[in-house]
């Protein structure tokens, strides 16, 4: 069953007059080849695994394609389901979302093992094209069976004024990777970048970021936050550049871990590169643990400790989902935490 | 290689007369040689006899030459640092570099003992001038050893040992020993591997328990030859509750060739033990600043690098500590200044080692012209360590559109009873400040120097005196035209 569209809702009829695309992969490759030639995969990641890359290059199957044209709004999110079952599978989904000038469009997609006994491999990537004045929001969640092995590649591109937002949820897994790259290409285009991740025993989330400022007067912000329990393990390393010209650039990197285990291993290696001297450039990075005082109100409260945990894990993770203008989502997407504690 | 009897004559080419500032700050003052005649060279090029030379002239004892010996073969068979660092490293020819240069192995305990041609550098230098005013001791080396040394009385009196390694190897061995390459092991990397198989020089302390030393102890640095390495080893080791401060400056003159400068520096504090090492490195732009300095600090000891980098075509080095006793603290702070075809690749190592350990990183880079500025730095808290803490902090100010800076801090923690906090920032000067102050009649480039001064105003104070009121004056020379 893996690698096959099961089931897919049409579109609005306003929507496709107007020329949106909702399809998958492997029909839109024979539909709109021209669309697909010009973006799909049109970026060179060069995050460290171009052999992951290139694999999924070679055997991309399953996924999405997007294409909304110039000036149209999809106001309601276009949902997307991978779900990969049977014991040893390897999966290579493909997301392509192209958001044509001043269109606005928000992609949610959700990837999982059908069962938590299966192991999958799974090396995905997704390309994000907001052209000049569009507006993308792009919501990921991965909730991969914890036996898998999972890659998942991001491709961004950002036009003049062009503004997206991509938010990663890190939830199952043994082993993730993720490579996320936005190049802001044009003035006034920006780049928000937020990831949350819970690693539970011996999760390993290893997490690899670029902001490429390739013009000048542009914007980005990364925030990517990690709670770590048990022996979980987490590798944050991003990289700011800033090429020579690129003036105005006001760039920002963030990295906040809270570790809740004596086991727990957080590795964070921020870094810069500025060649361009009128700029404002950032970063921080927090390593701590929960509030003794905080863990002692909710205490004397009556409130087990395990609770307590997941109550400030919240509380820690709020200052991403706050981000999200769409109250509905971030309901979505506290669910989807809050099953984590559950297990 | 000349003969170990061979003696010639100096020949002195007369130098100008110039004002003399604190040691060596002022790259102007530092661009001079003098042509000495050296009654002992190795030769140029590298290999097992460049290394007999050197222990043979030294008459050392076998084991030092079995080291050395042993760290030339770890330097040959390691890489240079590639995928991170440079690509500005490759343009060394170790096999056209001078290993070892210098007049004779014993220092002169006065001034007057001082061959002329060498003294008339220090004298230029201000270093004499200096000891008078402010220092407890000072070691001066000219090129691979050293050709004054002196302590004052008073602090010989109390006990503390302060002379070029080469002597302490020879009258302190069972302290030298017990210490030497045990903070910085030969294989570190491969400079610090070169070091051990060609050092020569550097300054040796030791400090009895209890002694704080109220003045500081002062090592200069001076490269006279063209296509010359230097490598100095120090080695400080601070007894229980004992304290002491120490300076180093660096010059050499400005040559077309590329001269190589290659330092390990360990230091060691025991329980309650204090050391705070300065330096000011000024090196001519043609100098390879390739150096490696760790501390270790025992229970509740605490170590301070004080590292400032103006000079020198390349400079890597990040000092470290490892804080290896409950309760030890360590602190590096660090300005850089990089000017055009300059880089200044510094920043700092923090271990922490056991528990309630506490380390400090405060960096401040100023990038000018097409100079570019570098931080790397290293926080490492493994497991099961509880009570840790680490602040890092980096600001870089970039003056032209050209300049160029990064920032590559590396953190790693492991258990839940710790933290971290790391932060960097890159900047201009911002146009209402230069607004600001030009409305008051200053000119753009004043405005920019005082902008600049205010900018690492905070760490310069932390010099002592005599060096910070320098630093200031460098730092005007340095943005001179570099606006408008």
């Amino acid at each position: 069953m893996n690698d096959v569209r099961i089931t897919q809702e049409t579109l609005p009829d306003h929507l496709a007059k107007a020329g949106v695309i909702f399809d998958s992969i492997e029909s839109a490759v024979l539909r709109h080849p021209a669309l697909i030639q010009a973006h799909f995969m049109a970026q060179d990641s060069a995050l460290g695994s171009e052999k992951l890359t290139s694999l999924h290059r070679a055997l991309t199957t399953g996924g999405a394609f997007i294409y909304v044209p110039k000036g149209v709004e999809v106001n309601l999110p276009l949902v997307v389901y991978h779900w990969a079952s049977g014991g040893r599978a390897a999966v290579f989904p493909h997301t392509l979302v192209v958001a044509e000038d001043n269109a606005k469009v928000t992609v949610v997609e959700f990837r999982q093992s059908a069962s938590d006994t299966d192991t999958t491999f799974s090396a995905g990537v997704n390309d994000l094209y907001a052209g000049p004045g569009a507006q993308v929001t792009y919501i990921s969640g991965q909730r991969w069976s914890r036996s898998s092995l999972g890659f998942q590649g991001n491709e961004t591109v950002v036009q003049r004024d062009g503004r997206v937002l991509s938010l990663g949820l890190q939830l199952g897994g043994r082993q993730v990777r993720t490579e996320s790259h936005s190049r802001l290409q044009g003035p006034g285009s920006f780049s928000k970048m937020l990831s949350l991740a819970i690693a539970h025993g011996d999760q390993e989330f290893d997490q690899r970021t670029l902001q490429s400022h390739q013009s000048a007067h542009t914007g980005s912000d990364l925030l990517y936050k990690n709670a770590l329990f048990d022996q979980g393990r987490t590798i944050f390393s991003g990289l700011i550049v800033v090429d020579p010209g690129a003036q105005k650039t006001d760039a920002y990197q963030s990295n906040r871990n809270l570790l809740c285990s004596p086991d727990a291993e957080s590795n964070s290696l921020p870094g810069l590169e500025i060649e361009a001297n009128d700029v404002r450039c950032t970063h921080g990075t927090t390593n701590g643990k929960i509030d003794d005082e905080q863990m002692f109100y909710l205490a004397a409260r009556g409130i087990s400790r395990p609770v307590a945990e997941e109550l400030l894990v919240f509380g820690f993770f709020e200052e991403v989902l706050e981000k999200l203008e769409d109250e509905h989502l971030r309901g979505v997407l506290r669910e989807l935490i809050q099953s984590k504690f559950q297990k | 290689m000349s003969s170990l009897s061979e003696s010639t004559e100096a020949t002195l080419v007369p130098p100008e007369d110039t004002a003399n500032p604190v040691t060596g700050i002022d790259q102007a003052v530092g661009d001079f040689t003098y042509d000495v005649k050296y009654n002992f060279d190795a030769g140029t090029g590298l290999n097992a006899a460049t290394v007999d030379y050197i222990s043979a002239a030294k008459k050392e004892a076998e084991w030092i030459r079995e080291f050395r010996h042993k760290a030339l073969k770890t330097f040959e068979s390691m890489p240079l640092p590639t995928h991170w660092a440079t690509k500005d490293l490759e343009n060394i020819d170790f096999q056209k570099i001078r290993y070892y240069l210098a007049q004779g192995q014993k220092p002169k305990r006065s001034w007057e003992d001082v061959p002329d041609d060498i003294k008339k550098t220090f004298e230029r230098l201000g270093i004499p001038e200096q000891e008078r005013k402010f220092l407890a001791g000072v070691e001066a080396q000219f090129d691979s050893e050293a050709a004054y040394s002196n302590i004052k009385e008073a602090v010989q009196k109390q006990g503390v040992i302060f002379m070029n390694s080469t002597q302490a190897l020879r009258e302190h061995p069972e302290i030298f020993r017990k210490w030497f390459g045990k903070v910085i092991p030969v294989s570190d990397n491969k400079f610090s591997a070169l070091n051990s198989a060609v050092f020569s020089g550097g300054s040796f302390i030791y400090v009895p328990p209890g002694i704080k030393v109220t003045h500081p102890l002062q090592a200069y640095f001076r490269i006279n030859a063209e296509n010359f390495g230097q490598f100095e080893r120090t080695l400080i080791i601070v007894d229980e509750g004992s304290e002491v401060t120490y300076m180093e400056g660096c010059t050499a003159p400005k040559f077309t060739t590329s001269t190589l400068h290659s330092a390990v520096v360990e230091l060691v504090a025991l329980k309650g033990a204090k050391i705070q090492y300065i330096t000011v490195q000024n090196w001519a732009p043609n100098v390879f600043n390739l150096v490696t300095k760790r501390g270790l600090a025992m229970e509740n000891a605490e170590i301070k690098w004080i590292d400032c980098n103006i000079g020198s075509r390349l400079t890597m080095k990040y000092p470290g500590v490892v804080l290896k006793g409950e309760g030890a603290r360590g602190e590096v702070i660090s300005i850089a200044l990089a000017n055009d075809g300059q880089h200044q690749d510094t920043g700092a190592k923090m271990v922490h080692a056991a528990n309630n350990t506490t380390s400090t990183v405060i960096s401040k880079s100023i990038s000018v012209g097409e100079g570019r500025a570098t931080y790397r730095g290293v926080v490492h808290i493994p497991k099961h360590l509880k009570g840790c803490k680490n602040n890092t902090e980096c600001d870089a100010l970039l003056i032209n559109t050209t300049s160029r800076t990064d920032t590559y801090p590396a953190i790693t923690v492991k258990g839940g009873d710790n933290y971290t906090q790391h932060e960097a920032s890159v900047t201009k000067v911002s146009e209402e400040q230069i607004f600001y102050m030009q409305q008051r009649g200053l000119t753009e480039a004043e405005a920019m120097s005082l902008a600049v001064n205010g900018f690492v105003n905070d760490l310069v104070r932390q010099f002592p005196m005599e060096y910070s009121v320098e630093l200031k004056r460098l730092i005007d020379l340095e943005m001179e035209g570099s606006v408008g």
